[in-house]
């Protein structure tokens, strides 16, 4: 095809308008974002505070911050290791998260950068021990949703996610009909019966409804009242420790005022509680929040208390910094830490954009960029190989290792269940930290390290998965 | 920047950010989607460019389209998340109203893709659609136009 209109014209008849219609946006999105106090930040606490041991299956590998990854399938030698890693966070078994690990999973994109970690001068070198623990559910599905229902008067009835399975077993509590248990009218307590047993309230009525103030010709609300703060309507910061107490007690989490962390605005009232073992905060949290109405809106937590295993020797601080660049010895850490070191992570932010085609495109000619003033030449495209000129060559980023801190560390084992055991904080000097196992080897059964051929961007993107 | 600033801002590019979101989603995700983005708008108001508002707000629809696909995608496959951002329009919404131009728009990588959605779909001049994202115009159109005559090669194949 040479003729430019031609193209032009249908390039714009491929526009996906043409055959999708735009839904027409309510205002109320605009003054819900102003609020700050809409659906999504509840469903952001939630994901914050709940998702990141249900949903999501790799932290930042790229960034070095976080964890996980591949299974152990290995026959393990004697003696057995306390606790076989799950390479996929949240994987109940070891058949799921085979079945993950299915389909090209040998492969990943050129990353944008490689990280070199040093030890600073400050680490120590002595070696100590730690207590290990196992988070044990406490009663039932059934026994759980029936308590957090009569601390929140919910009625109704115990429902089954429609994707619930075995491996997958989610509930909600409500007298909603939809099945996913959220109508916008009836409150409703969902819990997943795996891990920490972790469920979340959720009262879609606690915030304020906007009404409309102006019509259009066709009767169509074009403008609606705007939220406005009402923080005569929330509760004191008393009334909200005391409430919080009482929730958080009565669901599993013995804490005392102290113990909590109590967020106010005059856009509604937060009250978190982590819980804590042996003097160390773990990402295990209870939450409670008020929106601007003054009502509760939203509470999480989990039902399930620590077993110690045993103590068991670790390595030094300054011995862990080798084990940043493996992510199997990576453990997710308390939140607390991300305030302290990476204040920005509990912000809602998007992911960093990876600039790495830009790299690409130089503002010198000189060099063999593409913005130059001269059009380039299209290069004859074969599919499936690398597009020329595009591909950046991953960044080396050197980052010295400045403090660590102890802390308790959630893994996921093979089986589903959740373990704390003992780890370190390491803070580099470009200010955030990598969270990593300091047991000594031996005790943990790392999953299996897969090969993963490292492949710039193929001409052909389609998803990895699906290959 | 006030609420009601913000308001009577951004209210009028509502429309473009539903459209904008509908041909790289699925419509049911659309009103979510934008919450979020409106959503991290109000956060950030403040680093609002001046004159660059709606390119400002397609930024961040993007980042928000590339992690909400990143976190459907993950679900299946973990490596999913370790690939880079893409918030152009997939192939099967191109594949709606032209299916030898899917085929094609399969074979360009995300960058390209993207460069001939916003020229193209959200009509944006060069300045702009730099804008959205932060390269140079030259350097975008440079990108554009390999990204354009790759397109139309494809095309011949199909």
């Amino acid at each position: 095809m040479t003729n430019k209109d031609e193209f032009d014209q249908r390039l714009a008849k491929a526009d996906p308008t043409e055959k999708k219609v735009a839904p027409t946006l309510s205002d109320q999105l605009l003054t819900k974002a102003a609020s700050g106090d809409s659906r999504l930040s509840l469903r952001s606490r939630f994901e914050l505070a709940s998702q990141n041991l249900r949903r999501l299956t790799v932290g930042s590998l790229v960034s070095g911050s976080a964890a996980v990854v591949v299974l152990a399938l290995v026959v393990t030698a004697q003696p057995q290791p306390l606790i076989q890693l799950s390479g996929m966070q949240g994987a109940r078994n070891s058949e799921s998260a085979a079945a993950q690990m299915d389909g090209g999973a040998d492969k990943m994109y050129m990353p944008f950068f490689n990280f070199e970690y040093l030890a600073g001068p400050n680490l120590s070198s002595e070696t100590g021990s730690g207590q290990v623990y196992k988070l044990v559910r406490q009663s039932s599905a059934e026994e759980v949703l029936a308590n957090v229902a009569s601390v929140f008067d919910v009625s109704g009835s115990i429902n089954k996610y429609p994707d619930f399975n075995e491996t997958n077993p989610g509930y909600f509590f409500g007298q909603s009909k939809d099945p996913w248990g959220y109508d916008g009218q009836n409150p409703v307590i969902s819990l997943w019966w795996s891990g920490t047993a972790s469920w979340n309230y959720s009262n879609p009525i606690a915030y304020p409804a906007s009404e409309c103030e102006q019509t259009d010709e066709a009767g169509n609300c074009s403008s609606w009242t705007e939220y406005k703060p009402t923080p005569e309507l929330l509760p004191t910061r008393e009334e909200a420790v005391a409430k919080a107490l009482e929730v958080f007690n009565a669901t599993g989490l013995s804490v005392t005022e102290g113990d909590l962390r109590v967020d106010i605005s005059e856009w509604g009232v937060n009250v978190s509680a982590a819980l804590n073992v042996d003097g160390s905060p773990t990402n295990i949290e209870w939450y409670l929040g008020w929106s601007s109405t003054g009502v509760i809106s939203y509470a999480g937590g989990h039902s399930v208390v620590p077993e110690a295993m045993g103590t068991f020797d670790t390595i030094s601080a300054l011995d862990s910094v080798a084990r940043l660049a493996d992510w199997r010895w990576s453990g997710s850490p308390s939140s607390i830490f991300y305030e302290k070191f990476q204040p920005s992570y509990a912000s809602i932010e998007p992911a960093p954009f990876i600039r790495g085609d830009d790299s690409a495109v130089s503002e010198s000619p000189s060099d063999g960029g593409e913005a130059s003033s001269d059009v380039v030449e299209p290069t004859p495209i074969t599919i499936d190989e690398p597009i020329p000129g595009d591909q950046p060559e991953p960044e080396t980023r050197v980052l010295t290792i400045m403090e660590a801190e102890s802390a308790l560390l959630s893994v996921w084992d093979a089986n589903g269940e959740v373990w704390l055991v003992p780890g370190f904080i390491l803070v580099n000097d470009q200010g955030w930290f990598g969270a990593v196992i300091s047991l000594i080897e031996g005790v943990l059964e790392l999953p299996k390290e897969t090969e993963i051929d490292i492949v710039p961007m193929p001409a052909e993107d389609s998803d990895l998965s699906n290959k | 920047m006030s609420p009601e600033e913000f308001t009577a801002l951004y209210r009028g590019f509502l429309p473009q950010i539903s459209k904008y979101l509908v041909r790289r989603c699925d419509k049911s995700d659309v009103e979510e989607l934008a919450a979020r983005v409106f959503e991290i708008a109000w956060k950030k108001r403040t680093q609002a460019p001046a004159g660059f508002e709606l390119p400002w707000l397609y930024r961040i629809a993007g980042f928000v389209l590339a992690n909400h696909r990143r976190l459907i995608q993950s679900e299946q496959n973990f490596l999913a998340r370790l690939k880079p951002l893409d918030f152009a329009p997939s192939p099967e919404d191109i594949a709606l109203a032209d299916v030898g131009l899917s085929a094609a728009w399969k074979k360009l990588s995300p960058f390209e893709r993207e460069a001939i959605s916003l020229s193209a779909f959200e009509g944006l001049s060069n300045q702009d659609a730099a804008k959205v994202l932060e390269i140079s115009p030259n350097a975008f159109a440079q990108r554009l136009a390999k990204a354009r005559t790759k397109l139309k090669d494809l095309l011949s194949m199909f």
